[in-house]
């Protein structure tokens, strides 16, 4: 018995979660802008095919999306992290070896004697999926991920199924796959190697181990194996926890004072503190940084940033808030027109194994802990922000612009779907 | 939502429901003390759940709220919240959510002569059918009615 690499890929992931909820958009164009409605970030089938382009700015086609009448929304991650959940938690029923490698993909091994039963068992996951939650999705299958990757782009044209195990057939499709396509060539490797006259998938396959090692790295030789049909790279389906924790974002209007300032990093803190404390971690680094608009042509952009270390590693959004806003009074100047914050969390550790150092109050930061842990349960359960700081302000008036958001339909109870008998 | 809604935790909760695992255990009240302990500790069995109750496919269970009159007679009226779950096949009889041309109604499958019907439970209103030319599909099945007395 063999073990097989599938790919389940959700089609146009963020279009489709907006769609489930309107059917008014079946069949028509839809975009998704990033935050603070930026660039368009996903696009249903039909606004590809009037050449909108992925990740351009959203007034660039302002006209285009006007004259071709497309459904415009603002990102709302809220009902795509759900939607996301209930599709991974229905692969995960069938597939217990599952790795959700993002919010709309999940690669899964499974033993199978019979290769010609696979097609029909994905073909089933595939129409369960799309009646369950609504979501269409595309199925690669192959003998390991970098070639399910490629045989999911092939569903994704065809059918929603699609299995490579032929050598023939692997081998004219790698033929004709060009090497930026290939699942970990980057668009710097990308150059590099059509300027060495490696244009295809299959040339990269066939090339000279060692040779591919010189060249790059011990990463790009995995995936020249793997395109050849020997595994190499293993499902993880323990996710790890980050090694850094990064929460930034743009503003909704450039900001000039330091209240706001200091109100979008205590904001931004907090969301960092919470991420952390998910994950049972604890920060002995923080950074947090300033920078104005990149776009600007008049002024030239500028990044402010300083770094503190920390005696004693904390997850606690009030120690982090604190320390955050006295860096933020040293790297603030006052006259830029500032369009994003950074807070960067880093040297983590697990809560469990935390070194103690002498000067710690241990019976202090065993409370603060437990604070911490209350503070999570009350928001978890009656929503975030139902208890917060209170630097992190009342109004937000500099928060993100998020014109076009759809209710969060599966997660709000005033904002759930709503029909007229 | 009224406010006991909101109040009641997890229960209304579709996120965690889905991530759940294993058995919740049931709080112990009394403390360990000298005395006599409570005689109901060793009684204690797990809380009830709502969603135990009524949701059987968390993933494909979606809420919907309600305005309208149409189906008054089969006991949903303006401002219910509906349960839905569209892992189940739709029925003869059955209240299913269904999109017609676009727009998205609740009503009951009536399968008569060969034809499909919906059917609003409301004499004022009458019968839709179902015909090929219509761009029609069901969204999913209505397993409950949360209507507040």
């Amino acid at each position: 018995m063999r073990d097989y690499i599938a790919l389940i890929d959700c089609n146009n992931f963020y279009a489709s979660c907006e769609r489930v909820f309107d059917p008014h958009l079946k069949n028509k164009p839809v975009v998704v802008l990033s935050n603070n409605d930026g660039c368009i970030i996903a696009r249903s089938n039909e606004a590809k095919t009037l050449g909108i382009k992925m990740g351009e700015p959203y007034f660039k086609c302002k006209n285009l999306i006007k004259q071709e009448n497309v459904k415009v929304f603002s990102s709302n991650y809220t009902l795509y992290a759900d939607m996301s959940n209930r599709v991974m938690n229905i692969v995960k029923e069938h597939f217990v070896n599952t790795e959700v490698y993002s919010i709309d993909e999940a690669f899964i091994s499974f033993p199978s004697e019979n290769l010609s039963e696979i097609e029909n068992r994905f073909i089933k996951l595939r129409d369960k999926i799309a009646k369950w939650t609504g979501i269409p999705v595309s199925i690669g299958v192959a003998p390991t991920k970098t070639l399910a990757k490629v045989a999911s782009k092939i569903a994704k044209k065809n059918s929603g199924v699609f299995s490579l195990f032929d050598k023939t057939t692997r081998n004219k499709i790698l033929k004709e796959l060009p090497i930026g396509s290939v699942w970990g060539i980057g668009r710097r490797l990308n150059k590099r190697f059509i300027r060495l006259g490696i244009s295809n998938a299959y040339q990269l396959s066939t090339m000279d181990h060692k040779h591919v090692k010189d060249l790059t790295n011990i990463n790009i030789l995995r995936t020249a194996i793997e395109l050849g049909g020997i595994k190499c790279i293993d499902i993880d389906s323990q996710p790890s926890n980050k090694k850094q924790i990064t929460t930034s974002r743009a503003f909704g209007k450039t900001v000039t004072d330091i209240k706001f300032l200091e109100e979008a990093v205590s904001v931004y803190v907090s969301r960092a503190a919470e991420k952390l404390r998910i994950q049972n971690s604890k920060c002995s680094i923080i950074t947090v940084a300033l920078s104005t608009n990149r776009f600007d042509e008049k002024n030239t952009h500028k990044f402010l940033f300083m770094t503190e270390s920390l005696e004693s590693s904390t997850s606690s959004t009030q120690e982090l808030i604190s320390i955050a806003i006295k860096l933020l009074k040293r790297i603030f100047h006052e006259g830029f027109m500032y369009k994003k914050a950074h807070i960067f969390l880093s040297g983590l550790e697990d809560s469990k194994f935390k070194q103690y150092s002498f000067k710690d109050n241990i019976k202090d930061i065993k409370q603060q802990d437990k604070l911490m842990k209350a503070f999570d349960k009350i928001n978890k359960t009656f929503g975030s922000d139902t208890m917060k700081y209170a630097n992190t302000g009342i109004s937000r008036d500099w928060f993100m612009k998020r014109e076009r958001r759809s209710n969060r339909y599966t997660t709000n109870w005033n904002e759930i779907l709503k029909i007229n008998l | 939502m009224s406010k006991t809604n909101r109040g009641s935790l997890t229960v209304l909760d579709i996120k965690s429901i889905a991530n759940k695992k294993g058995v919740e255990l049931p709080f112990f009240t009394a403390r360990v003390q000298a005395g006599f302990p409570s005689p109901g500790d060793d009684y204690v069995e797990s809380n009830l759940d709502l969603n135990q109750l009524l949701i059987k496919n968390p993933s494909a269970t979606f809420f919907v709220k309600v305005e309208g009159e149409s189906m008054s007679d089969a006991g949903i009226t303006t401002g219910d919240t509906l349960i839905v779950d569209r892992a189940l096949e739709a029925k003869d009889k059955n209240i299913v959510i269904a999109s017609i041309n676009g727009e998205l109604t609740v009503k009951r499958v009536w399968i008569a002569n060969g034809k499909v019907f919906l059917k609003p439970e409301n004499n004022d209103f009458s019968p839709i059918e179902i015909t090929e030319e219509m761009d029609f599909d069901i969204w999913g099945v209505v397993t409950y009615v949360i209507h507040k007395v």
